[in-house]
């Protein structure tokens, strides 16, 4: 089996369109997530961290004919452009594969008023895919995962398995979904958006933010091409699922457990040896007890916890990668990020809640996520 | 490993390896042929009505694939995992979805159509079913794309994230409906382990072509 590292990382959400951008503003406290009144999209209000469609228009273009692409297509593009340009990884190669984990893609192009400029099986996940790693003039087929809100963590632990094999020598995985009237009416009609600024573990936390946004790992099995001193590797994840219900979390947490005590046992860990954990932490009154109960069953109630979803809000297939190339950024300056919206400890079991900015040596990093359908899934990074 | 039982639906017909256990030339749209399907199992299973058409199709053919099989009792539940492929996503209800949000006059979204609006939502069905809790991976492909099932599912077999695995394909698009599942399971787990396939690609392929 070999050795999986991470050779490259991008994100773009509200908060900007380079890793500095990100840390910078999170360092700092400062969310992306704005009250949003565009009554010809959404008749109803809402929170929600959208990216600057002028400026991704701007950034694209430098790139690329932005009429070939739709917006989902452009945000993953130059994610993975952004996060190739500074790697020696050969995108073209035929030993570089794709990754590509969203939840519902251009799934706006099914309003045909909306967007009527693109061929309509562009709709298709595995079209779209094509779409994107032709940009690259890569001829190898790109994977798509679509397992709802942990596809991204899904995806990572797809391209390590398939990395440490041998089958490839690099992997691009990127994460993306974009803001669309089909899914901020479908998570207004649940009823599971904050009135705000989302509080993820908080005792007054109501809800969600949704996000848009596009996160990029690159990862490779060519030690050689490592800096040996800022090398994370991805040693270890899992899924699972609740067996409870479609939409509602598991009372339990069973399923979280599960993922998280086989990702421990795939990386060859115990929970005293988690330094930190990037939690899902949406914000919704029960995901955020599930979590709790999840991690306490586990043994990692000392581990200290953050969410990242009150920065950039619930960007669905990208959340799994965006928050893990966060939280991988914290690792290598030993930070740990504040849970912005974080004021008051409210959920059911004793966790360490991250509150501000925090130096620690993190040798071993969680991340997890979990999503409709029961699913859960969990991945470790190790220095 | 083995493939101890296959199940395919397509064009009104449900086969375990090469026989037929369910056909019906009665009925000819799919909603009708799956709720014909259902019933002839004889199982009390209510929720099965509200399902989207993309987990009517897997449900079924899950409940064909593991009649009998006991798979919930010989293995621990979180080492049971499903892996399947699709590729048209769950469009049938994203467009029923996308009717209640088109026009201002007539908005009502609902979460009970919204939820389905998630192709891996069939996975979820099949493992509250079944109390299944191991892995869940969603694989979003032009056509069923058996290389790359035995690969990853030989992967995690390797790793022991699992030691069973539903693997398979289901994809529905307005009439056009197929699915296709494998039980893939450990010969030290099957009794009379000679009757049985060996898991690897090209197996997968006969068992789908036939």
């Amino acid at each position: 089996m070999h050795n999986v590292f991470v050779v490259g990382q991008n994100a773009i959400t509200s908060l900007g369109f380079t890793l500095d951008e990100h840390i910078d503003k999170i360092k700092n406290n400062i969310s992306g997530v704005k009250r949003i009144d565009d009554k010809v999209l959404f008749p109803e209000s809402f929170y929600a961290s959208l990216i600057d469609n002028a400026l991704l228009l701007q950034h694209f273009t430098t790139i690329g004919n932005s009429d070939s692409y739709t917006k989902f297509e452009q945000l993953l593009i130059l994610s993975a452009h952004l996060a190739l340009k500074d790697s020696t990884v050969n995108a073209a190669s035929d030993k570089t594969i794709f990754i590509i984990s969203t939840t519902k893609g251009n799934i706006n192009l099914l309003d045909t008023r909306q967007c009527d400029s693109f061929p309509a099986d562009r709709v298709y996940l595995w079209k779209a895919a094509q779409q994107i790693v032709r940009f690259f003039g890569n001829n190898i087929t790109p994977i798509v995962i679509s397992n709802a809100c942990i596809s991204g963590v899904v995806a990572i632990n797809f391209a390590n398995d398939l990395l440490s094999s041998g089958a490839y020598d690099n992997a691009v995985v990127i994460g993306g979904d974009i803001a669309t009237k089909f899914v901020v009416s479908g998570f207004q009609s649940f009823k599971s958006m904050s009135f705000g600024i989302c509080k993820p573990f908080d005792a007054h936390r109501d809800g969600l933010n949704l996000g848009e946004g596009a996160g990029t790992i690159l990862l490779s099995t060519q030690a050689a091409e490592i800096d040996a001193k800022q090398s994370i590797k991805v040693i270890g994840g899992a899924s699972s699922n609740d067996a409870n219900h479609i939409s509602g979390p598991s009372r339990t947490g069973d399923g979280l457990y599960f993922a998280v005590t086989k990702a421990m046992k795939q990386a060859n860990i115990t929970a005293q040896d988690v330094d930190f954990i990037s939690a899902h932490g949406t914000a919704t009154p029960f995901n955020d007890d599930m979590e709790a109960k999840a991690f306490h069953r586990a043994g990692l109630y000392d581990a200290p916890i953050n969410s990242l979803k009150g920065y950039f809000g619930h960007t669905l297939g990208g959340a799994g990668i965006i928050e893990s190339v966060i939280s991988i950024e914290g690792m290598k300056e030993n930070l740990m990020f504040n849970t912005l919206g974080y004021e008051e400890f409210g959920v059911e079991e004793p966790v360490t809640i991250v509150d501000h900015l925090t130096e620690k040596e993190q040798n071993y990093i969680l991340k997890t996520a979990s999503g409709f359908g029961g699913c859960n899934a969990a991945v470790i990074f190790a220095k | 490993m083995l493939i101890t039982r296959s199940v395919h639906i397509t064009h009104q017909r449900i086969t375990c390896y090469k026989q037929t256990v369910f056909e019906t030339s009665d009925v000819s749209i799919f909603t009708e042929f799956i709720k014909a399907a259902f019933k002839s199992l004889n199982t009390p299973y209510p929720k099965f009505y509200k399902m989207d058409t993309l987990s009517k199709l897997a449900f079924v053919a899950s409940e064909f694939l593991l009649h009998d099989q006991d798979i919930a009792q010989r293995y621990a539940p979180e080492s049971i995992g499903l892996v399947f492929q699709n590729a048209a996503s769950s469009i049938d209800i994203d467009k029923d979805h996308q009717l209640t949000i088109q026009e201002r006059a007539n908005y009502f979204p609902s979460p009970a159509l919204f939820v389905y609006t998630l192709p891996n939502i069939m996975m979820g069905e099949i493992c509250i079913r079944n109390k299944f809790f191991g892995e869940n991976a969603l694989f979003i492909t032009e056509k069923f794309d058996a290389q790359l099932l035995y690969n990853h599912v030989t992967v995690m077999l390797a790793k022991h994230k699992m030691d069973t695995c539903i693997a398979g394909w289901a994809n529905v698009e307005q009439e056009q409906y197929e699915s296709f599942l494998l039980l893939i399971e450990p010969e030290t787990m099957v009794s009379n382990s000679k009757e049985f396939r060996t898991f690897d690609a090209a197996n997968i392929l006969k068992l789908y072509t036939i």
